[in-house]
């Protein structure tokens, strides 16, 4: 048992390292390509050299921004694209796990992030392992959940969904085993890291009125604890994430999705569509298999709380689902509750999890290689 | 190819309400006879559209699923496969890896509605071949959706090379980790 560990944990690292040494040597060994500033940050004010190639940048410079100094609040937006600085703000939690393990080496903060990613994702194996063996289910599957295909384009571009899948899988597992005080500790963090994981909260919410299952004490503080974080950013910032966040992830339900699916708009770019829709096909075939079932309505928190992020996803628009590169990472939330529902469900069709899973992921790995190729060398 | 040409000739069809509605029942009773499909993928990208990719993937997906029913409802694969087949092919060990990989290279080599046909004959687990359906016909679909603009404008045909090295890269890839998937699952 102790050699399967090993060999996973070896696998893991190997995957990942190879990865990433792979865009070091794509970038020339040139680490702030992995962020993608915007040429219009101030260089004086950023330890390291920096080679921006547009003025737009990508959103992983807001997390390095903040994380080289995360108390100066006017700083990290300066100059840049985005005039609300409450938006970046309210996702602090990143930023401040990178600031405090790269205290005293700022100038090294890309590679400490690198090797956090690394940290995370054998963590995450371990956590969800724990949570498979609590619910009695077979722990060998525990490696599905190392190699989520969004997990490469956080590493890509140093984003902080990693770290929000690492707290959403111990708040699981802390719900599951009835550690309330770990539960609401991992519960904020993940609240500060991504306001997205609201949505699990509330989920549980509901899923505790219509299952009626008494213990509300689980979703209610962390709900409570967000109102109270946005009255603090009110108080900093005169203003709140939400109004931005809405306005720039959002559309009416399903026209984000019908955009993707309208061949016309890769007109010109037959690589970039094909890809997309391979990606997004992929995920309709898992999502798929939630719906394979006789028995449609169900007493499952994952199953609930997938559906909940399911109709988040629809409602997302065309700009995130179908023009931002890295797709894939802001995904991250629903494939965790989908593949957590669909392996503890169990049956006949955890050879498809796997099988779509892997090849996902290496289609992924692939496409980010080989465009970060083009990209960077023709 | 003259295919501007024929789509000129067609323009009545403008005129027939629901015409989008009707063409979907021909293109789904097509798909069920052993006809090449290629032409009327064509004819289907020029007419949807923006949206030609999914209606078509759709339209496939679902004429492998209704064979398979229908074959199976009328117990024609008991039949076949007593009078025929079993004598002539030998039977693959069944299974994940065979099922789903037979299925995704053959796919590739074969007619569409001549391969619905054997799948349903030979009993092939239907959810496990329906997906390895979708995931070996998104490229063939998706090329042939996408460079239709140009075949109707008469403009040359361009072989993609990125696009053919890519899907190649895809479909290896799935070959081996999955083979080694199934090997980590038989120990």
């Amino acid at each position: 048992m102790k050699n399967k560990y090993l060999s996973n944990f070896n696998l893991i690292l190997f995957i990942y390292l190879a990865f990433t040494l792979t865009l070091v040597l794509i970038y020339g060994f040139d680490l702030s390509q992995f962020v993608q500033f915007s040429n219009l940050t101030d260089l004086s004010r950023i330890p390291f050299e920096i080679n921006p190639k547009d003025q737009t940048g990508y959103d992983g410079q807001f997390y390095i921004r903040l994380a080289l100094n995360p108390f100066e609040l006017d700083w990290a937006h300066e100059n840049l694209p985005e005039n609300n600085p409450s938006y970046r703000y309210s996702r602090i939690g990143y930023p401040l796990l990178l600031w405090s393990v790269s205290f005293f080496i700022k100038n090294q903060i890309i590679i400490i992030a690198q090797l956090l990613n690394f940290i995370l994702i054998i963590s995450i194996y371990f956590v969800n392992r724990n949570i498979l063996k609590f619910l009695n289910k077979d722990t060998s599957l525990a490696i599905i959940f190392a190699f989520f295909p969004g997990y490469l384009f956080c590493i890509a571009r140093v984003t902080p969904e990693i770290l929000e899948i690492l707290l959403l899988s111990l708040a699981v597992y802390f719900y599951l085993r009835d550690r309330l005080m770990l539960f609401l500790i991992v519960s904020c963090f993940a609240l500060l890291t991504r306001e997205t994981s609201i949505i699990f909260f509330i989920s549980m919410f509901i899923y505790q009125i219509v299952f009626s299952k008494k213990n509300y004490k689980y979703s209610l503080f962390p709900i409570l604890f967000y109102f109270i974080w946005i009255v603090i950013l009110y108080l900093l910032f005169n203003n709140i994430p939400i109004g931005t966040g809405v306005s720039v992830n959002f559309n009416s339900p399903l026209s984000g999705i019908l955009e993707i699916f309208r061949i016309n708009r890769y007109s010109g770019n037959l690589l970039q569509g094909f890809t997309y829709i391979l990606e997004y096909l992929h995920i309709f075939l898992l999502i798929s298999l939630v719906f394979y079932k006789k028995k449609f309505f169900e007493d499952n928190i994952f199953k609930f709380t997938f559906f909940i992020y399911f109709l988040f996803f629809l409602t997302l628009n065309e700009v995130v689902l179908g023009t931002d590169w890295g797709f894939m990472r802001i995904l991250l939330e629903l494939y965790y509750f989908l593949i957590l529902f669909l392996i503890t469900d169990g049956g006949k069709k955890i050879f498809i999890v796997k099988l779509l899973n892997t090849s996902l992921f290496i289609f992924c790995f692939l496409r980010i290689v080989f465009e970060q190729y083009l990209t960077h060398n023709l | 190819m003259e295919i501007e040409f024929i789509f000129n000739q067609l323009n009545f069809i403008e005129n027939i309400e629901y015409f989008e509605i009707i063409l979907i029942i021909i293109t789904f009773i097509y798909f069920l006879l052993p006809l090449p499909v290629t032409p009327l993928i064509l004819f289907n990208s020029i007419y949807f559209k923006d949206y030609a990719f999914v209606v078509n993937l759709i339209l496939i997906t679902f004429s492998y699923i209704s064979t398979y029913k229908i074959i199976h409802l009328l117990n024609l694969n008991e039949i076949i496969n007593k009078l025929f087949v079993n004598k002539i092919i030998k039977k693959l060990p069944k299974n994940n890896f065979n099922e789903f990989f037979s299925v995704f290279f053959l796919r590739i080599l074969i007619p569409i509605p001549i391969l619905n046909y054997y799948l349903s004959i030979r009993n092939y687990n239907l959810r496990k071949s329906t997906i390895s359906t979708i995931l070996a016909l998104i490229p063939y679909t998706f090329l042939l959706t996408y460079t239709s603009k140009d075949l109707i404008k008469g403009s040359e045909f361009k072989i993609n090379y990125e696009f053919i090295l890519f899907y190649f890269f895809y479909a290896i890839s799935i070959l081996i980790i999955s083979k080694l998937f199934n090997k980590l699952n038989e120990k």
